[in-house]
């Protein structure tokens, strides 16, 4: 709790150790389990070969990815960069364990967290992959995330890994996944094999996760090596990733909203994250004018206009501090929105341990449309069932 | 004048007349000069190639509605266009081309019979708007499969019309992004001439298509299309590919190395400008270590950019605070994304949202600023 806003914070992420697959895989696929590059990297080799952030470490095996660790200059993605070593000094010093991770949540102040993964967003995302491997890696993530989150289950919520290259095993996984205690299925909105997130090879895990009763989260990952929404050939990362993380989601968007996922699936909901919100009301607003239009819509075959299945079903998050907040409340309403801290993946780096402020002293938003941002929204959307009073201070005390 | 604003429309379309090229091209170029596929003002077939990628859906993204029947009945003619701006209530229109957006835009087309069709259209447009020099001010093409040609068109139109840009699809066009070096001398030129850049994207064409086509896989060389119909299509190229040509441009080299060069993004509406800003600069100061600005792209933006609205979009009041100098109106005649005609203008000058003082400068003065007309 801060300043009086109770605080579930939707969108962070965990620093997966490199040996997590080599130590929770099924021993029939050690030799083959993604390994992590770097101490606290993202990227992933799989089976040989690098899943995402281009082809470097292609071909190494384990032991080299291992000693690759120590050797300065060879450590991937924001970890080399000194601000976040500066910032999150007590996770790295412990590694990211789950203790320390409650650490730097109480320094912020945050009751509770959804967590994604870092390697999440890759290790089992490429189209020419054994689909075992793939089967086999992510009950390996999701046996490891329940046991980190174990540590403290009424503040870290995790959000599993689902095999989408074949539904089938993706519904296993999901139920299984709900069984450990995980709150929602990962899902990257770039194509897989080459398919749109609407293809209908995806409706039985749709209704299947529908039972369940948790939601898919979209959310990209800017350093991916599948198809991307973003310029052909561009040289800067920043570039690349301003544009990968919106407009991929304004796809996924498309998709469910736009071409039917939503409406055939009801009770399908559906998290948009990371990507921030400012989107959001312009997509809807033209996806609505051209359902209406008579010669850009024929193609839409919708009972409702897209964005009334938004509304129902869908969620995005936002940052501290988002300019655009005021359009969001007046545009799409306060109740399709919840907060995200992104720890400790750069966005908010220079707000950390405070990345809270912006959004609790933002006037511009009123007082309602914060609470339900940071704690309403987010508590109903994931079904977590927390209860304010077991968070409030004086019990902490007592 | 509509209610007492006097209005600048900076996306109107001309249609071209299904004989322009064949009638035009020299005898050398005549024989692989574009051809209309049946039916359609939009979709032409240049030397063998279907100059559009989709099926008929996909020409009907830009093709005009029955509501112009009366102007096709004048095959669009300059006289037609003026009678329509009258109907609307429209003093003066910038002028993009239709089959224009698609027919020379192909990785493979020969640079030198792109450089002819560009020629010819160029002369034909000047025509079109010398009916009434004070209210037709036309945006020009120019052959980009080879950078010497365009600056050769360049110079040509410069010395002998009086053309309000030039039109630039947001695309890559063999393999090169608008920031690409190769275009350098391009944007230094077109800034000593004082011709903005007009950048208009569409659903559709043969380049490779942001969120349609992407060919950013590395185990999809050839690209994905994830979506086939107009809905999807016109939601993503219209928009997206802009915000794309924005970054290119303002967070890349051409605007901060040309800080006199106007760059005019139509066609996307304006919904995202806010936003876009905001997202850019936040990953250029989170993530810019390899960004290659002195300055963060939204300044870029504010400095030399004009973005073009339309009636229906509801983030107009959103924009005054910050972008006010960078709005403009336009209506898309006579393509669908106008769908009110002509009553199109009732939506914008009735707004309750803006002031008469804010609508006066979006619907004339900043667009009379960046083109030069007076």
């Amino acid at each position: 709790m801060k300043n009086g806003f109770y605080v579930i914070d939707a969108d962070r992420h965990l620093m997966e150790p490199a040996d997590l697959w080599y130590r929770y895989i099924d021993d029939e696929f050690k030799d083959r389990a993604p390994y992590g590059v770097g101490e606290f990297g993202a990227t992933t080799v799989v089976d040989g070969v690098q899943n995402n952030g281009g082809t470097t470490f292609n071909g190494m095996d384990r032991e080299t990815l291992k000693n690759l660790r120590n050797t300065q200059g060879l450590i991937t993605g924001f970890s080399k960069d000194i601000h976040w070593r500066y910032k999150y000094y007590d996770a790295i010093e412990e590694s990211f364990s789950p203790k320390s991770y409650i650490v730097d949540m109480d320094k912020e102040n945050i009751d509770a967290g959804v967590l994604f993964g870092s390697a999440l967003l890759y290790f089992n995302w490429r189209d020419n992959i054994d689909i075992d491997l793939v089967d086999a890696s992510c009950r390996a993530y999701n046996d490891w995330l329940h046991e980190y989150c174990s540590y403290a289950p009424n503040r870290m919520f995790g959000i599993a890994a689902v095999p989408m290259h074949d539904p089938e095993r993706a519904i296993k996984e999901a139920q299984r996944a709900v069984d450990l205690g995980h709150v929602g299925f990962y899902l990257r909105p770039n194509p897989l094999l080459g398919k749109s997130w609407h293809h209908s090879d995806y409706d039985k895990f749709y209704s299947a996760v529908e039972e369940l009763g948790r939601p898919i989260c979209f959310h990209e990952g800017g350093s991916t090596n599948m198809p991307q929404a973003r310029l052909p050939y561009n040289k800067t990362f920043y570039a690349r990733h301003a544009m990968s993380h919106p407009f991929e989601q304004m796809l996924a968007v498309i998709s469910m909203a736009g071409h039917g996922v939503m409406e055939k699936h009801p009770k399908l909901k559906v998290f948009f994250a990371e990507a921030t919100c400012g989107w959001v009301p312009f997509l809807l607003e033209r996806l609505d004018w051209l359902y209406e239009h008579k010669q850009l819509g024929v193609d839409v075959e919708l009972k409702e206009r897209p964005s009334f299945y938004f509304r129902r079903q869908g969620m995005v998050s936002c940052e501290s501090g988002e300019e655009t907040l005021p359009s969001y409340e007046n545009l799409v309403g306060p109740d399709h929105l919840l907060w995200a801290s992104d720890y400790p993946h750069p966005d908010q780096i220079m707000h950390f341990p405070h990345s809270l402020d912006p959004m609790i002293t933002d006037e511009s938003i009123p007082t309602s449309m914060i609470e339900k941002v940071l704690w309403d929204n987010p508590n109903r959307f994931f079904d977590l069932d927390l209860k304010k009073e077991d968070f409030a201070p004086a019990k902490e005390a007592a | 004048m509509r209610d007492g604003f006097k209005i600048l429309d900076t996306e109107r379309h001309i249609v071209e007349p299904v004989d322009l090229w064949t009638s035009r091209l020299s005898k050398e170029f005549v024989g692989r000069a574009p051809r209309f596929l049946e039916g359609s003002r939009v979709a032409t077939e240049v030397a063998g190639k279907v100059m559009i990628n989709g099926g008929e859906e996909i020409w009907q993204c830009v093709e005009p509605t029955s509501d112009y029947d009366h102007a096709r009945e004048h095959n669009f003619s300059a006289d037609s266009h003026l009678a329509d701006m009258d109907r609307e209530g429209i003093d003066a229109g910038l002028l993009f081309p239709t089959a224009g957006l698609y027919v020379i835009w192909h990785d493979d087309l020969d640079p030198e019979l792109s450089g002819a069709i560009c020629k010819a259209y160029n002369d034909w447009l000047a025509e079109f708007c010398d009916v009434d020099n004070d209210r037709l001010y036309g945006v020009a093409m120019l052959p980009l499969q080879d950078v010497n040609l365009a600056l050769e068109e360049v110079e040509r139109i410069n010395r002998d019309y009086d053309f309000a840009g030039v039109f630039i699809r947001p695309n890559p066009l063999k393999k090169r992004q608008l920031y690409d070096a190769e275009y350098s001398p391009l944007w230094e030129k077109l800034s000593a001439y004082q011709l903005p850049v007009c950048i208009h994207s569409s659903p559709g064409s043969e380049l490779p298509e942001l969120g349609v086509r992407d060919i950013t896989g590395l185990e999809w060389p050839d690209g994905v299309q994830r979506f086939v119909g107009p809905f999807a299509r016109s939601a993503i190229s219209f928009p997206l590919e802009i915000m794309g040509s924005v970054i290119s441009m303002a967070g890349e080299e051409p605007l901060e190395r040309n800080p006199e060069l106007k760059v005019f993004f139509s066609s996307g509406g304006n919904g995202w400008l806010q936003f876009w800003i905001e997202r850019m600069d936040d990953e250029w100061f989170h993530r810019g270590n390899d960004a290659v600005t002195r300055l963060r792209p939204g300044h870029h933006v504010e400095r030399q950019c004009l973005i073009s609205g339309y009636s229906f979009e509801n983030v107009w009041p959103y924009l005054t605070h910050e972008f006010l100098d960078c709005l403009s109106w336009g209506s898309g005649y006579p393509h669908p994304m106008l769908d009110d005609f002509p009553n199109e203008l009732d939506k914008m000058v009735g707004r309750k949202d803006l002031t008469s003082e804010q609508k006066r400068q979006i619907l004339w003065d900043n667009p009379a600023r960046v083109f030069g007309i007076e």
